[in-house]
C-alpha cells in the first residue's frame, strides 16, 4: 500500500512537471518523544489505544497549480508513513478549481477557507471541520468542499459560500457570506454562517494603529438541541477575541491574544454537566490567554515562544521552539511543548494527559 | 617653420577640442527632454514585472530572491514571492498605509504594521521607486563619447537625496548605461549599472541594474529584471486584501 | 475557634519537619533574592546616573524648544542659532563650569571594507574637556578644531580595525536629508570602559560636521557641566532665565529630563527583577501547593474526624491556610537572617569591579565600586509578597480538603 501510494505521488509530479504544472513538493520527517501523566484522561486514551513514548513519521506533501487563462487549478495533498508500518495515512487538504472574470471570482472544489483576524482563535469562524493546531497556527488545515463567489469592489468585498454537509443525509446545505472593508487601515469583516449544527454571526476587525495591529472578534453562535438529546450548552453562546500583533524589528515579533468563549466550559462546568446526566457539547475551554513571539538571527536562526493557558482552571502549556534554517532548501526545528499545570488539577477532558514532548522536524523543500 | 609650428598647434587644438566638442544638438533642451525619457523608462507608472533580486554582502551567502511584482503609481503593489521554493507563494500587498502578508498556509492575509514594516524599504527605495528625477534635477550634457553621453543632473535645491547624478547614457537608445550618486561633499556614494536594454512598451528600457555600494566593500544589490511590462491599468482587485489567496 | 484553629495549624506546621523546613527554604531563598536583587539594581542606578553626567549629558543641555519632543530622531532643522552668542550669555552664571555648543547627527562609519551606523557628535574638543571624561583617556591626538579627523571608541576601533592615523569614510544626511559622504582620518580612540557607547559614539571637530551637515554656524544643543550636581535646580533657573529674556526660542533641560530614557530603561529593569521574581514566587506558590496537597491527601481520615467532631469545611479551609500562612512567615524570617549580612556588605562596602573588563560588555556606564541600595521598604515589601504567595498557594489544597466527603474520608482512615 505504501508502495502504491509513493509510486502514486511521484506519477503525479512527473505528470504535473510533463504538462507543465506548477508543482512544490515538501518532504519532512518527524520524531517526537512524549511523556504522559497517568490521570484519567491517560487511563481513558489508554482503553482505546496504546500510548507511545518515541513517535515518528515522513510526510511527503504535493502543492500543484494550474492555471489555463482564466482557470487555475489548485491541488495540496500528503501522505505521512510511519516506520513499522505498512499502510499510510493520507488526505488531499485542497482540491478546488477556480474562475476568474475580472473582480469576479469563483471557487469550486476542497478548499481552505478561513474567516477572523486571530492568529490563535477565530470565533467567527465555524466553517473549519478540525480545530487548529495551536501550536502551530499557521500550518495547513484540511479544506471542505465548497461553491464560493466573491466579487472586489470599492464598496464592499462579499464573498458567498455554499458546503454540502459532509455526512449529513437529511440536511441539505450550509451557506455563509462574508462582507468586507477597508476603512482607512482597518479590516473590517461581517460574517455569518447558516448551519443546522451551529449558526455563526460575527464581527472582525484588523486595525494598524501604528505602534501595533488591533485584532477583535465577537461572535454570536446558536447551538440547538437536538431531539434525542438534552444539551448542556444549548442555545445562544457568545464569544470574542482580542489580540495584539507588533513587529518590533525585522526580527522580532510578538503576539499576545485572549479568547473568552461562552459556550465552552470550564472543568467545574463539565464535571456538573456529566452528574446532572446532560451530554455537552464540548466547544473547548471557556477562557484562553496565548502569546508567541519569535525572533530570527541572520535568517539562520529563529526562536520562537508560545504559551497557552486555561485561565479558569490553571492548565499551562509552554511551547518553546527553535528553527534552523540551512538554506533555502532545508531547514529544521527542535520543539519543547511542556504542560507546567498546576498539580492537583483536574484535567478536562480536552486536557491531553501529556506532560512534555520533545519534537525534532526535518524539512526539505523541492 | 614657425608656420609650421604654429599650424601644428593650431591642428591639435583644434583636433583636441573636437574630440570632446559636444554635437550642437546636445544643447540645455535636448538634456531636459532627455532626462525625462530616462524617468519614463525607469519608472513607468504602472507596470507588472517580474525581476530577481540577489543581495550580495562580504562573508555572507548571497540572498536571492525572485519576485512578481504589480504596481500602480507610488503606493500601490502586489509582490508575489516566486522562489525560493520555501518562500514559494508568499505574497506583500502595499495599499497606501495599509500592509498584508499572504503566506499560502495560513490561507488568510495577516496584517502588518506598515510603520514597523521590515518589507516596507523595499517599496520606500528612493532608488527603485522614485518618480523620477526630472522634477528635482537640472540636466546638462558635458561630455559626449561615440554614442554615449554623459547626462550630469545638479539638484535644484538642497533637499533631494543626491547633490550630483553623473549618468552616462546611450543616445540612440535613451536608456542609462551606468549612473553615479554623489554626495553634498561631491564624493560619490552609490554606483548603478544598467544593462541588457529591451524594448517593452514602446520604450527602451534597462533590463539589469546592479547597485554597488560605494561605502561598503563586496556590497551590492543585483536586480534582473525578467520580464517589464507598462500596463494601462491594473484592476483593483489585485490591491483588495480580500483577495490576496487568488 | 480560630485560635483553636491556629494552634492545631501551627502544630500541623512542626509535625512533618522535613516538609515545612523545605517549604520554609523556599520562601527563605525568594526572599533573599528579591532583596538583593532589588538592592544590586537600585545601586547599580544610582552609579549610573553620576556616570552619565560625565560622559554624555552633562548636568544641563540647551535645546531648541521643539528638540526634546522628538530628540530621539536627531532632527538637524530644530536647530539653534549662533550657538557661540548663546555659550557667551550663560557662561557667567554661578555654578557653571563649561559650556560648548555640538551638534549631532545619525551616520556611519566605513572602513572602505565594511560599515556601521554611529552617533556623530560635532564637538568643540577642547572645551568639552572640561565638561566630560570622554576625553580623558585618549591614544592619538586630539581633534583639531577643523579638518576631517574623528576620536572614535576602543570598541569601535577593534570592529574597524582601526588606529590612529587610519583613513575613513563618514556618511550623513544633511539638514536637508541629502546623502553626504566625506573622507576623514582617525585623530585618537577613547576608552571609557562602556562598550555600547565605544562602539556607537564618535566625535569629530564642530566646524566639520556643519559643513557635513550642511549646518553651517549651528548646532543642535549647548552642554553645560555645573560644579556640583546638587546645584542643577538653581543654574537651570539662571540658564532658563537668560534664555527667556534673549533667546525665546530656545529651552533648557536638565540631567534627569535629558535622561527619561536611562529612567524608562531603569524601570524595565526593576520590571525584569520583577519577572525573575514572579518565577520565584510562582515557583514557591507551585511548591506550596503540591506539599500541602500532599499533606491534605495524607490527612484525608483527620480531615474526616475534624468534620465528624463538628468542624465545618470553612473551618478546615481556614486551618489549612493557616498553616500556609505559618508556613511562608517562618521562611520570610528565616530569608531575613540569611540576607542580612549579605545585605548589609553590599550597601556599606559593595563589589568592587575592574571596569574595563566586567563592565564593558554592559548596556551601561558602570563605576569601579558597585554599591547596593536597600530601603526598609525592600525587606517589608520582599517580606508581604512572599507570605501572600503562601496564603494564595495554600488556598487550593485547603479548598480540596473541606470539599472532602466525611463518609469517604473516614472510610479511608479505618482501612
Amino acid at each position: 500500500m505504501k508502495r502504491i501510494l509513493s509510486a502514486g505521488v511521484l506519477a503525479a509530479l512527473v505528470s504535473s512537471a510533463a504538462y507543465g504544472m506548477d508543482f512544490n513538493l515538501v518532504a519532512l520527517t518527524d520524531m517526537t518523544y512524549t511523556s504522559y501523566i497517568k490521570n484519567d484522561a491517560y487511563n481513558i486514551m489508554a482503553e482505546h489505544i496504546t500510548p507511545q513514548a518515541a513517535g515518528a513519521y515522513e510526510e511527503l506533501r504535493l502543492k500543484a497549480k494550474q492555471q489555463v487563462e482564466q482557470v487555475k487549478f489548485d491541488f495540496v495533498g500528503w501522505i505521512k508513513g510511519y516506520p513499522g508500518r505498512e499502510s499510510v495515512d493520507y488526505a488531499i487538504d485542497s482540491a478546488y478549481f477556480s474562475v476568474e472574470n475580472g473582480p469576479f471570482v469563483l471557487y469550486a472544489g476542497k478548499q481552505r477557507i478561513k474567516w477572523g483576524t486571530g492568529l490563535f482563535w477565530n470565533p467567527v469562524d465555524s466553517l473549519q471541520p478540525n480545530p487548529l493546531d495551536i501550536y502551530r497556527p499557521t500550518e495547513d488545515l484540511e479544506g471542505i468542499y465548497a461553491l464560493r463567489a466573491e466579487l472586489s469592489n470599492d464598496i464592499v468585498t462579499p464573498s458567498l459560500i455554499i458546503t454540502p454537509k459532509p455526512g449529513a443525509a437529511y440536511k441539505g446545505l450550509d451557506a455563509a457570506i462574508q462582507l468586507y472593508k477597508l476603512v482607512g487601515t482597518c479590516d473590517i469583516f461581517l460574517n455569518y454562517i447558516y448551519d443546522t449544527d451551529i449558526q455563526n454571526i460575527g464581527a472582525a476587525i484588523s486595525w494598524d494603529l501604528g505602534f501595533f495591529v488591533l485584532n477583535c472578534q465577537a461572535a454570536l453562535k446558536q447551538v440547538p438541541g437536538s431531539g434525542e438529546f438534552k444539551l448542556a450548552n444549548r442555545g445562544f453562546n457568545s464569544s470574542y477575541m482580542a489580540g495584539l500583533t507588533r513587529t518590533i524589528s525585522n526580527e522580532l515579533s510578538v503576539v499576545a491574544e485572549y479568547y473568552r468563549n461562552s459556550a465552552g466550559m470550564s472543568n467545574n462546568d463539565y464535571v456538573a454537566s456529566v452528574t446532572s446526566g446532560t451530554i455537552p457539547v464540548f466547544l473547548g475551554k471557556k477562557d484562553y490567554l496565548a502569546y508567541t513571539a519569535s525572533y530570527t538571527w541572520n535568517n539562520l536562526l529563529s526562536i520562537s515562544f508560545t504559551g497557552l493557558h486555561g485561565l479558569d482552571d490553571g492548565t499551562s502549556f509552554l511551547f518553546p521552539a527553535i528553527s534552523y534554517v540551512e538554506n533555502t532548501g532545508y531547514d529544521a526545528q527542535l520543539a519543547l511543548l511542556q504542560n507546567i499545570s498546576a498539580r492537583g488539577v483536574k484535567e478536562g477532558i480536552d486536557s491531553a494527559p501529556i506532560y512534555s514532548t520533545v519534537e525534532l522536524r526535518i524539512n526539505a523543500y523541492f | 617653420m614657425k608656420k609650421l609650428l604654429l599650424f601644428t598647434v593650431v591642428m591639435l587644438l583644434a583636433a583636441g577640442a573636437g574630440l570632446f566638442a559636444l554635437d550642437a544638438k546636445f544643447d540645455k533642451a535636448y538634456a531636459e527632454k532627455l532626462l525625462k525619457t530616462v524617468d519614463k523608462s525607469l519608472y513607468p507608472q504602472i507596470f507588472k514585472s517580474s525581476l530577481t533580486m540577489t543581495t550580495f554582502r562580504n562573508g555572507r551567502e548571497p540572498l536571492a530572491y525572485k519576485y512578481e511584482i504589480y504596481s500602480k503609481g507610488a503606493d500601490k503593489s502586489l509582490m508575489k514571492i516566486v522562489s525560493p521554493a520555501r518562500d514559494k507563494g508568499k505574497k506583500i500587498l502595499l495599499n497606501g498605509d495599509n500592509l498584508w502578508m499572504y503566506m499560502p498556509d495560513v490561507s488568510r492575509p495577516i496584517r502588518l504594521s506598515r510603520k514597523q514594516a521590515f518589507m516596507g524599504s523595499t517599496f520606500s527605495n528612493e532608488d527603485l521607486a522614485s518618480s523620477g528625477w526630472a522634477d528635482n534635477y537640472n540636466a546638462e550634457i558635458t561630455q559626449q563619447k561615440g554614442t554615449l553621453i554623459l547626462l550630469v543632473l545638479s539638484a535644484k535645491n538642497r533637499e533631494v537625496a543626491y547633490a550630483k547624478i553623473e549618468m552616462w547614457i546611450d543616445d540612440n537608445a535613451k536608456v542609462p548605461t551606468e549612473a553615479v550618486y554623489f554626495g553634498l561633499s561631491g564624493k560619490a556614494i552609490k554606483k548603478m549599472e544598467f544593462s541588457n536594454p529591451q524594448t517593452i512598451g514602446g520604450l527602451v528600457r534597462p533590463l539589469d541594474m546592479k547597485m554597488v555600494d560605494l561605502i561598503e566593500e563586496g556590497a551590492y544589490t543585483e536586480v534582473k529584471m525578467l520580464t517589464m511590462e507598462e500596463l494601462q491599468s491594473v484592476p483593483e482587485y489585485m490591491f483588495d486584501q480580500s483577495q490576496m489567496g487568488r | 475557634m480560630r485560635t483553636q484553629l491556629a494552634g492545631i495549624a501551627l502544630r500541623n506546621v512542626f509535625k512533618n519537619k522535613r516538609r515545612s523546613i523545605l517549604n520554609m527554604m523556599t520562601f527563605a531563598v525568594s526572599v533573599f533574592v528579591l532583596l538583593m536583587g532589588l538592592g544590586m539594581v537600585k545601586g547599580q542606578f544610582n552609579a549610573i546616573y553620576e556616570r552619565i553626567i560625565d560622559l554624555r549629558t552633562g548636568h544641563l543641555k540647551i535645546y531648541n524648544k521643539a528638540y526634546p519632543a522628538v530628540k530621539s530622531t536627531l532632527p538637524l532643522d530644530l536647530a539653534i542659532d549662533d550657538p557661540n552668542a548663546v555659550v557667551l550669555a550663560i557662561k557667567n552664571v554661578p555654578h557653571i563650569k563649561g559650556a560648548s555648543p555640538r551638534l549631532i547627527h545619525d551616520g556611519l562609519i566605513s572602513n572602505m571594507k565594511k560599515k556601521t551606523g554611529v552617533l556623530i557628535n560635532g564637538v568643540d574638543e577642547a572645551a568639552e574637556k572640561n565638561i566630560l571624561t570622554v576625553y580623558n583617556n585618549i591614544e592619538g591626538s586630539p581633534l583639531p578644531v577643523d579638518g576631517g579627523q574623528v576620536l572614535i571608541g576602543r570598541a569601535l576601533a577593534k570592529i574597524l580595525d582601526l588606529k590612529p592615523g587610519s583613513p575613513v569614510l563618514l556618511f550623513s544626511q544633511t539638514v536637508g536629508n541629502m546623502n553626504n559622504l566625506v573622507d576623514a582620518g582617525v585623530s585618537g580612540v577613547y576608552s571609557i570602559g562602556f562598550d555600547a557607547m565605544e562602539k556607537s559614539e564618535l566625535y569629530v571637530p564642530l566646524a566639520f560636521a556643519q559643513r557635513l551637515c550642511d549646518m553651517e554656524n549651528k548646532a543642535t544643543e549647548i552642554i553645560i557641566r555645573l560644579d556640583r550636581t546638587n546645584s542643577t535646580a538653581e543654574a537651570k533657573t539662571a540658564v532658563a532665565a537668560i534664555l527667556a529674556a534673549k533667546f525665546p526660542g530656545l529651552t533648557v533641560v536638565d540631567w534627569k529630563e535629558e535622561n527619561a530614557d536611562l529612567f524608562e530603561l531603569a524601570k524595565a529593569k526593576m520590571s525584569s527583577i520583577g519577572t525573575f521574581a514572579g518565577i520565584l514566587l510562582f515557583l514557591s506558590f507551585f511548591i506550596i501547593v503540591n506539599t500541602m496537597t500532599m499533606s491534605v491527601f495524607e490527612r484525608t481520615p483527620e480531615v474526616g474526624t475534624l468534620r465528624a467532631i463538628g468542624f465545618d469545611r470553612k473551618n478546615v479551609r481556614d486551618m489549612f491556610m493557616m498553616e500556609g500562612f505559618f508556613l511562608s512567615i517562618f521562611g520570610v524570617l528565616l530569608g531575613y537572617v540569611l540576607a542580612a549580612p549579605f545585605i548589609y556588605y553590599l550597601n556599606v562596602h559593595g563589589l568592587v569591579l575592574d571596569v574595563m573588563k566586567v563592565a564593558s560588555n554592559s548596556n551601561m556606564p558602570m563605576t569601579d565600586v558597585l554599591k547596593a541600595y536597600n530601603t526598609p521598604s525592600d525587606w517589608i515589601m520582599s517580606g508581604l509578597v512572599c507570605i501572600i504567595a503562601g496564603v494564595l498557594g495554600s488556598y487550593f489544597p485547603a479548598k480540596m480538603a473541606s470539599d472532602t466527603n466525611i463518609v469517604k474520608a473516614l472510610q479511608r482512615g479505618v482501612r
